[in-house]
């Protein structure tokens, strides 16, 4: 078959111009420019998404937290962000929660509920409560009266202690013996003269005399070790007496500050609970601090503006308030870490030690969207230690429990804090892609308990007037949005078409408001760079060349090797047993396509058809099916009476990289009977389909970059007229080819053909007709399936012939 | 703060019971004498009263905390007694190098007040401790309200003069008022004393009170100083009072320091 215009065969025609790519009358924008048109609030084509994100928010029973999926750039985050704050400023404002300190448990801070806005009211309040009594306080324990009543008070049990050992003394003195002050303590002796005898004149005086010093000195003794053991109760209760008199000092300094606070804040029971906590320790331990300068080496110092740590324990850690604005929280989660989800307890280094108290207490995002709504993205949230566990753990028990992670795994067994749990009441909005979803719903059976409302975002929708009108407002809010140019009707209708071409679908708009902002975004630049006022079709074909054209390096050089024959492509004449394939690559954001030079052969054998992609792992499980496919389609039409007695195989020349998809089986199953037939392919068609076993051609995916990617190879070399491409008829509806490969098909210099069975392919590839059998079974001469049934009959004949030979016991040898 | 010798003052002379004594009570005398100028003598007395005491056969000692009795040995007596006076003599030398104050020591045998009597001089300005738990304890205590007053018993005898001189100092030192006792039946009234002493109230600190005391004797001028709480007490030792009964009972009952002048 020689190169020039081959006719097509009259059963096939080539496809007419306007039906390769969906065209958007500009008249149909309804305005001359975006400027005119009113901006849409909310994202086209997503109503079961909506009406699930609706439904989560609104439901309130537990379990019903909202799992958003899809592929990114959907818009997803958008759209749910914007419900919720609308949804959330008609909502109450929750209430501020506090951490203060347990004084019965000081290692479990309590938590404190307080109305919204008073949160903060209190923790000033606490601090300034903290400081006024600090300095009354000093005040009182530096006043006169106080150290009036001290010193009486010194002076009382100092003269009662005095008193006793001086009465004591006199008594003695009385009787002639003397109260001596010894080294450790005291001792009685008898004196003379006021000095005590020495034992030579004790020895000489009568035996009553000496009878009478001892009796009188034991009585003393007995008289003197009452007095000396009451000295430590009277100690005790001198103590106790400067105790009641501190108590006394303190109340007086204290009480009327906790009193004002009392009243302030009597509708709140837990409040004023802790007050007059507060005020007992106050009374009870101001004593000790009443000499302790500020900034004192105890003090757990961050800052110059941190007070004593006695102080610090009345103060009040604000944990999460809600002073200002309207409505619950909305919380995007940026980075979901254990920590950052469920809050921490942070540490102060003082003298090579660490501490802490609540006043450290930190708030996690739970905290911040309790009463509202928590947004988190899935995989960072799943990425992330221990913290999706966490998550759970919260939601499930319906509140936040501040652990370390090291007490957690039990790790760490140091003395830290325990701070009272706070209940939770939130709805959280995880985001993520499908495949997480599904996982999670198939692994994880507290995900299905907890997250029940799964809102799944469309990544196209139908076009009709309706969309269309609505997609073209869109257009028009992300211009205004983002302060972009106005874009024209023209312009609008030239978007539309390439948001049609990334449905992949002439019926069809994609939701992937990424792209569709992006591509906006560029045109607005193409346009204001050109100093225009307004942004026009020209300016979106540029941007969307400009894209292409970033990212078409790869795709270049494959072509180039095309050009330069280092990759074999022939686009003209015919051959047999091989063709034009078509594969699409996916690299990065780009994705093109090129013709693969597939090759069959065929010999005599058992049947068996060989994938040499499969045979040394380069083919996937889809390719191999592929395969499989149609060698069971050639064994059902051809080998219906007797076995197949061919050896075939196939192979994707010059390809070192891994084949995967059926797309290619239709191009292998007509190299395989060209080979048979030994009929020639033209390689001025690329042909592109999956097939069934029955010789069905089906749909397959990327035909407009296949399309695409041998119209530019035929360019490259020089198009000749006859050139094209075979395509599956179920694709006709994908086909969104570009303008020059439309222009092309206008002119007659590219063809598209759509098939629909493989007897089509065939006709269109060979030239020649397929056949149908006749009543006896038999396909009509000249057919090409009776030159593939011939041969395979002569193939047959030679295999019995063969077996015969070498049958054992007939004699004959050959 | 007179910061030169008093030209009646030879030396001062701490006098300390060796067994209850402190280093408190050493650098509290350390600073008189840097405050008044002069050398500080130590005199350790060891109390002959409790050397005597162990010696006899039934002697007894009951501990000041716990009331526990244990007999008591002359040998530890005298051990103790010697270890603590070598024991202050080296206080007594160490905080005389801080301050740069001449020291020197003397070890007596008998009672505090009597060996203080005995071995002085004219010039000599004893300060007598302060012995008894009671009075340790309150000497501790911690006031930051200024002191009581300086108490001086002025009789217009030998030494009268040095001891206003001291009682001044001292009393610009604690930050302190003056008070001036005075037997008010040898003086006419309290404005004759302050004629007498019209030279000495010139360089007084403020407030100087006066009071009389119609009945001289240690109990009469306890109450008053203990009225007054007064924080140190000065006398000459030549003074109506200034026998060894009658410091005796004024130490004992008073919390204040007493310093004699001869």
């Amino acid at each position: 078959m020689s190169e020039g215009s081959a006719p097509a065969h009259p059963s096939v025609p080539a496809l007419p111009p306007q039906l390769l790519r969906r065209r958007i009358d500009p008249a149909r924008i309804g305005a001359a420019s975006t400027a005119e048109l009113e901006p849409v609030a909310q994202l086209i084509g997503q109503e079961r998404a909506v009406e699930a994100v609706r439904f989560g928010m609104a439901i309130r029973r537990q379990g019903f937290n909202v799992f958003v999926l899809g592929p990114p750039g959907l818009g997803k985050h958008t759209l749910v962000r914007r419900f919720l704050e609308a949804e959330a400023a008609d909502a109450a404002r929750p209430s501020d929660w506090c951490y203060v300190h347990n004084f019965e448990q000081p290692d479990r801070p309590r938590a404190l509920e307080l109305p919204p806005g008073r949160g903060s009211q209190l923790r000033d309040a606490m601090r300034k409560l903290a400081e006024e009594a600090a300095a009354a306080i000093r005040a009182t324990f530096e006043s006169e009266e106080y150290r009036t009543r001290l010193e009486e008070l010194a002076e009382q049990f100092g003269e009662r202690e005095r008193k006793a050992f001086q009465d004591l003394g006199e008594e003695a003195q009385q009787q002639g013996i003397a109260l001596i002050h010894t080294p450790a303590g005291f001792a009685f002796a008898p004196i003379r003269a006021g000095a005590v005898i020495s034992p030579e004149e004790y020895e000489k005086l009568p035996e009553d005399e000496r009878k009478r010093i001892s009796e009188t000195i034991e009585k003393l003794q007995e008289r003197l070790q009452r007095v000396i053991r009451q000295v430590p109760q009277w100690g005790r209760e001198r103590r106790n007496r400067l105790k009641d008199l501190h108590r006394e000092f303190t109340t007086l300094a204290v009480d009327h500050l906790v009193a004002e606070l009392e009243a302030e804040y009597q509708d709140l029971p837990e409040v004023v609970a802790h007050l007059a906590a507060v005020r007992r320790d106050l009374i009870d331990t101001a004593a000790q601090h009443r000499h302790a300068p500020e900034g004192a080496p105890e003090a757990v110092e961050a800052g110059p503006e941190q007070p004593p740590t006695w102080l610090r324990r009345y103060h009040a850690n604000l944990l999460v308030a809600h002073d200002s604005g309207l409505g619950a929280p909305v919380v995007i989660e940026d980075n979901p870490t254990y920590q950052n989800l469920i809050g921490r307890v942070e540490y102060l280094s003082q003298f090579g030690a660490l501490v802490t108290d609540f006043n450290l207490i930190k708030a996690g995002s739970l905290h911040q969207a309790n009463g509202g709504y928590l947004m988190i993205d899935a995989h960072k949230l799943l990425t992330q230690p221990l913290a999706w566990d966490a998550l759970k753990r919260a939601l499930v028990a319906r509140k936040i429990q501040i652990t370390s992670i090291g007490q957690m795994l039990g790790l760490v067994s140091t003395v830290s804090l325990d701070p009272q749990s706070i209940p939770l009441e939130v709805k959280v909005v995880l985001f993520g892609e499908r495949v997480l979803y599904y996982l999670l719903y198939e692994w994880d059976p507290e995900f299905r308990e907890l997250f029940k409302v799964a809102a799944d975002f469309e990544e196209s929708v139908a076009l009709d007037d309706a969309s269309l009108q609505r997609y073209t407002r869109l257009i028009a809010t992300v211009a205004k949005d983002e302060q972009m140019l106005a874009f024209d009707a023209p312009a609008c209708a030239r978007i539309l078409e390439q948001i049609i071409r990334l449905a992949g679908d002439q019926e069809k708009l994609s939701t992937h408001m990424q792209s569709l902002a992006d591509l906006m975004r560029e045109a607005d630049h193409v346009a204001r760079a050109a100093g225009l006022g307004t942004v026009d079709a020209p300016a979106v074909a540029a941007a969307i060349e400009a894209q292409e054209r970033r990212a078409d390096r790869i795709k270049l050089r494959m072509q180039d090797s095309i050009a330069e024959g280092v990759l074999i492509i022939a686009t003209g004449g015919g051959r047999v047993g091989q063709v034009n394939g078509l594969s699409v690559y996916q690299i990065g954001a780009n994705a093109f396509g090129l013709p693969t030079r597939i090759t069959a052969t065929t010999r005599l054998g058992s049947g068996e058809v060989v994938d040499i992609q499969r045979e040394v792992k380069l083919g996937g499980a889809i390719h191999s099916k592929g395969v499989l496919i149609l060698a069971s389609f050639l064994g059902a039409r051809y080998a219906g009476r007797q076995p197949l007695s061919l050896s075939a195989s196939l192979s994707f020349e010059q390809t070192y990289g891994t084949v995967e998809g059926d797309s290619a089986s239709l191009a292998e199953l007509c190299a395989l009977l060209s080979s048979l037939a030994d009929a020639p392919i033209r390689q001025d068609l690329a042909v592109t389909g999956s097939v069934s076993q029955h010789g069905e051609v089906q749909a397959i995916g990327g035909v407009n970059e296949k399309i695409e990617g041998f119209f530019d190879i035929c360019r490259s070399k020089g198009l000749t007229g006859s050139q094209g491409v075979v395509i599956p008829g179920a694709n006709v509806r994908h086909l969104m080819l570009r303008e020059d490969v439309v222009r092309s098909a206008e002119t007659g210099e590219f063809h598209i053909y759509a098939v629909d069975t493989v007897d089509q392919a065939l006709a269109l590839l060979t030239g020649l007709e397929p056949g149908a059998l006749d009543e006896t079974g038999v396909y009509p001469d000249g057919s090409f399936n009776r030159r593939i049934a011939d041969r395979l009959n002569a193939m047959t004949l030679v295999r019995r012939e063969l077996a015969l030979a070498h049958k054992p016991g007939t004699g004959e040898q050959q | 703060m007179s910061t030169t010798a008093s030209p009646y003052v030879r030396r001062l002379t701490l006098a300390l019971d060796a067994g209850q004594c402190s280093e408190a009570d050493i650098a509290l005398a350390i600073e008189l004498a840097a405050l008044i100028g002069t050398e500080l003598r130590g005199l350790f007395v060891e109390d002959s009263d409790l050397l005597r005491l162990a010696q006899l056969p039934f002697a007894r000692e009951f501990g000041g905390q716990s009331g526990q009795d244990r007999r008591i040995e002359p040998a530890s007596v005298e051990s103790l007694l010697r270890r603590r006076v070598q024991h202050l003599a080296d206080e007594l030398e160490r905080a005389g190098k801080q301050r740069n104050v001449p020291v020197s020591h003397k070890t007596a045998r008998g009672k505090v007040v009597r060996e203080a009597l005995e071995h002085g001089e004219r010039g000599d300005v004893v300060v007598l401790g302060r012995p008894g738990t009671v009075q340790r304890a309150a000497r501790r205590r911690k006031t930051a309200t200024a002191p009581g007053p300086v108490m001086v018993w002025y009789e217009d005898g030998p030494a009268s003069g040095a001891s206003c001189d001291i009682a001044i100092d001292l009393a610009r030192q604690l930050g302190s008022g003056l008070l001036i006792g005075f037997p008010s039946r040898r003086f006419g009234s309290e404005a004759d004393v302050r004629a007498q002493l019209a030279a000495w109230l010139r360089h007084a600190p403020a407030p100087v009170s006066l009071y009389g005391l119609a009945d001289v004797a240690p109990d009469t001028l306890i109450a008053a100083a203990r009225a007054a709480g007064a924080a140190q007490l000065v006398m000459t030792a030549q003074g109506s009072l200034a026998n060894a009964e009658a410091l005796e009972r004024i130490l004992a009952a008073l919390g204040a320091g007493l310093i004699l002048v001869r």
